[in-house]
């Protein structure tokens, strides 16, 4: 299936304190913005100034909770509306999950269970968020070490017909598809080799920690070799139309920050010369 | 989905979160070792969002602050509206309620009062302007700051 997906390039997650490092790489073509940050009034000057650089912006919102019983709020679909038309953007992205129940917000996005009901549910649910979005969603895959006890699909195949019957777009976390995979003792492969990659309107890479038996997804640390050998895997598989690095806490100086960048820039070069490479000898 | 189906997601959902946020026994069926792993990353991370709009507050604490957020995160779920912002100003009514609200953090919850009124819900964003005084010791200084939609402005008297 062909789709007309906006070619975005290397990208960052903006957070204030790399605003600097950000506005001074040469060779970004894109930043996603934490929506909940923001909002569409008071947009940051540094922000506009990367718009009028030419950088697209893509809000990422992580409370619609699109995975909870109840419908996505009106007014939080609303608020990401506003705030992807007030910056142009080429699309919005949200997660696979819910992140609130009864009152309680945990600022956590946790999974639902994966069955065929909440399946439907699901997509009833991605369907309303889209009819209320200017612009096309992208749907992002969790780390979690939660598994319910009744879930009878796995991850790949739940994320791949919801976004088949929803027409959603895909933002391929590689960083959480690792996570998952090494703490389920799965091939992260076999989750990759499952999903439309034709789907995919970005990609998100960052660095986590290993801590006894289990691998936790904290944004907190740079890229790991694993992960970064993942993405050159995605990236020989399919032309990818956007990569970005997400960086939460421990925020490095801008030499260590360029040096994640340069990383993850070789790590898509090596896949797609393989890819280009695998094309010419058949 | 049923209705019936929805409203046993919902309570599902919701037994889920109480036992990762210390508000309850941890629900049938779940790897206990990986709720209790997931609790203490929600927790971490709850920490670590209100560290990031809250220097001085953590600066106050100095080495406290991991034991005294925890404390207060079990058993305070986070506000609904206003993100860490209310999640520290939660934190530090919590502090004031005990008497361990270091004078310190004082100045720094000044200026969210005079953006923000808080409610049950979390931090609502004040509409009109607002004055605030404030008298801060070590060292003992009167503080009074005026916030209005398009500006603000601080006056200090003392030493």
């Amino acid at each position: 299936m062909t789709r007309e997906l906006p070619q975005l390039g290397l990208g960052i997650g903006w957070r204030p304190e790399l605003a600097l490092a950000i506005d001074r790489r040469p060779d970004l073509g894109f930043v996603e913005l934490m929506a909940e940050d923001f909002t569409a009034s008071a947009i940051p000057p540094a922000v506009d100034r990367l718009r009028q650089k030419g950088l697209r912006l893509i809000p990422h919102g992580v409370s619609l909770s699109l995975g909870s019983a109840q419908p996505p709020e009106p007014r939080r679909l609303e608020a990401l509306a506003r705030l992807a038309e007030r910056v142009a953007a080429p699309l919005v992205s949200e997660h696979l999950a819910f992140v609130r129940a009864g009152g309680i917000e945990t600022g956590h996005l946790l999974p639902l269970p994966r069955t065929r009901e909440t399946l439907d549910l699901m997509v009833s649910h991605v369907r309303q968020a889209q009819a209320a979005l200017p612009v096309p969603l992208a749907l992002e895959n969790i780390a979690t070490l939660i598994d319910w006890p009744d879930d009878d699909m796995n991850e790949a195949d739940f994320l791949a017909e919801l976004l088949e019957r929803t027409d959603a777009l895909l933002l391929l976390d590689v960083e959480n598809v690792y996570a998952n995979a090494r703490n389920r003792g799965i091939d992260p492969l076999d989750f990759i080799d499952r999903l439309d990659l034709s789907r995919i309107a970005y990609i998100h890479v960052a660095g986590g920690v290993a801590k006894g038996a289990l691998y936790h997804d904290t944004h907190t640390f740079p890229v790991s070799q694993p992960v970064l050998d993942l993405l050159e895997e995605v990236c020989a598989r399919a032309p990818i139309p956007g990569m970005m690095l997400e960086r939460d806490d421990c925020f490095p100086g801008a030499a260590e920050l360029n040096a994640e960048l340069d990383a993850l820039a070789g790590a898509i070069e090596r896949g797609v010369r393989r890819r280009k490479g695998s094309h010419v000898s058949r | 989905m049923s209705a019936a189906e929805q409203a046993s997601l919902a309570a599902r959902q919701e037994e889920l979160v109480r036992a990762l946020s210390g508000q309850g026994p941890a629900p049938a069926g779940f790897d206990p070792s990986c709720l209790a792993a997931t609790a203490e990353s929600l927790l971490r991370k709850r920490a670590r969002t209100v560290a990031r709009v809250w220097p001085a507050l953590v600066e106050a604490l100095a080495g406290d602050f991991d034991s005294q957020f925890a404390d207060y995160a079990t058993c305070q779920p986070m506000p609904t509206e206003g993100g860490p912002l209310a999640d520290g100003y939660a934190f530090g009514r919590h502090l004031a309620h005990r008497g361990e609200l270091p004078d310190a953090a004082r100045q720094e919850r000044m200026a969210v009062e005079l953006r923000y009124r808080f409610t049950r819900d979390g931090l609502i964003r004040r509409r009109w302007p607002m004055l605030k005084v404030q008298i801060l010791r070590k060292p003992w200084r009167l503080v009074l700051a005026i916030h209005s939609q398009s500006w603000e402005r601080w006056f200090q008297i003392g030493c």
